[in-house]
C-alpha cells in the first residue's frame, strides 16, 4: 500500500495511515512555543468550510525503504527566531513519531507560510 | 499578477465545465422537446437523442473542472516554491515564504509612530541577496533622513534576527507620500460624515 505503513507482528499486521502520522506531526508541532498554527492549503481550507478537521496540508510520503518524509507548513508567531522554532519543531515531530509509531523518519521539511502576532501581543496592543 | 491570471483562467474553465454539466442535465429533462426550445442544429438533436452523448458531455465537464483545479494548485505551488528562502538543517529543509517576511516587516514597523502606511515587497536575487523594497507614507512631522536610516536599520536587524540569515540584505525605501495635518483632518472629517447619526440622539430622560 502506498498511503499506509505496514508492520507485521505475530498476531497480524499493523497499518498506520498517513492521516494519523499527519495528526501526530501537527500536535507535536503545535506544542512548540512560537508556532501559531499549521499552515493551510486548498484542500484543508475546503474541508474547514465543510466543518471537517483535517491535517491534509501536512504532506506525508513513504520512500522505497519505508522511511517517512514529512512536509509541514507553519504559521510562526511574531518575535520568534524562525530557524530556532523550525529546528525545535523538527526535533519534537521526530521524537513524537518515533515514540508513537516506531517509524524511521528520513526528512522533516518545514515551510513557513506566514508570520502572525500571538493573541497575547494583540491584547496588550 | 500571475496568480490573478491563473485564477482567471481557472474561473473561465470552471464556468465552461459548469455550463456543460447544466447543458447535459437540461437536455435530459423529458419535458423539454427539441421543437419547444427551437434547437435547429443537428448536433443538438443528436446529443439530446442519445443518453451516451449527454453522459459524455456531463463527465467531460466534471473532468474539466477537476483538471483546472489541479492545474491551479500545481501552478500556484510552483510560484510559492520559487518565492521562498531555504535553509538546510540535519532534520530536513526549512523554507520561508517571502510573503511571511513581508508580514514580519508590517508587524514590527508599527512601533515607528511617524509611519502612516507601509507596503513591503521582498525579493531574492540570483546571488541569494535579500532585497526589501519599502513603499512608505509618512506623517508630516517626520524627519526623513533620520527616519529612513532608522527604518533601514530596524528592518535589517529584525530580518537577520528572526531569519538567522547571513546573506546581504538590501533595503530600498520609497517615500510615496507625506501626509499633511490638513489631509489628516480632512480624512477624519470624511470618516465622521460617513458614520450615520441616530436621529434625536443625545436626548436622555431626566
Amino acid at each position: 500500500m502506498f498511503d499506509r505503513n505496514d508492520s507485521h507482528t505475530e498476531l497480524g499486521t499493523i497499518k498506520i495511515h498517513r492521516n494519523s502520522i499527519a495528526s501526530i506531526a501537527a500536535l507535536a508541532a503545535l506544542e512548540i512555543e512560537g508556532v501559531k498554527a499549521i499552515g493551510k492549503n486548498l484542500r484543508s481550507v475546503i474541508l474547514d468550510l465543510v466543518g471537517k478537521k483535517d491535517h491534509g496540508s501536512i504532506r506525508v510520503e513513504f520512500d522505497k525503504n519505508g522511511e517517512v518524509c514529512l512536509e509541514i507548513p507553519l504559521v510562526v508567531k511574531y518575535d520568534f527566531s524562525i530557524p530556532e522554532v523550525a529546528t525545535r519543531v523538527q526535533e519534537n515531530v521526530r521524537n513524537s513519531l518515533e515514540k508513537m509509531t516506531n517509524l524511521s523518519i528520513k526528512d522533516i521539511s518545514i515551510n513557513v507560510q506566514s508570520i502572525e502576532k500571538s493573541d497575547k501581543i494583540d491584547q496588550e496592543a | 499578477m500571475r496568480t490573478l491570471g491563473v485564477l482567471f483562467y481557472t474561473a473561465v474553465l470552471v464556468f465552461i465545465g459548469l455550463l456543460m454539466i447544466v447543458f447535459s442535465i437540461v437536455l435530459s429533462i423529458s419535458g423539454l422537446q427539441v421543437q419547444s426550445i427551437k434547437f435547429s442544429t443537428d448536433l443538438l438533436y443528436v446529443i439530446q437523442a442519445s443518453l451516451n452523448y449527454r453522459i459524455i458531455i456531463g463527465l467531460s465537464g466534471v473532468l474539466l473542472i477537476i483538471i483546472s483545479f489541479s492545474f491551479m494548485q500545481l501552478i500556484l505551488s510552483r510560484f510559492q516554491r520559487e518565492k521562498t528562502i531555504a535553509f538546510h538543517s540535519p532534520s530536513g529543509d526549512v523554507t520561508i515564504a517571502l510573503s511571511a517576511i513581508e508580514d514580519l516587516i508590517r508587524h514590527f514597523v508599527l512601533i515607528i509612530p511617524q509611519i502612516r502606511e507601509l507596503k513591503p515587497d521582498v525579493i531574492v536575487n540570483r546571488k541569494g541577496n535579500i532585497i526589501v523594497n519599502l513603499r512608505v507614507v509618512l506623517k508630516s512631522e517626520a524627519n526623513i533622513p533620520e527616519l529612513t536610516a532608522q527604518l533601514q536599520e530596524i528592518t535589517k536587524s529584525k530580518i537577520q534576527e528572526v531569519l538567522g540569515v547571513e546573506e546581504q540584505i538590501v533595503i530600498r525605501i520609497h517615500i510615496a507620500k507625506i501626509m499633511s495635518r490638513e489631509e489628516k483632518e480632512k480624512r477624519r472629517k470624511d470618516t465622521d460624515k460617513d458614520e450615520p447619526k441616530i436621529p434625536f440622539g443625545g436626548y436622555g430622560r431626566v
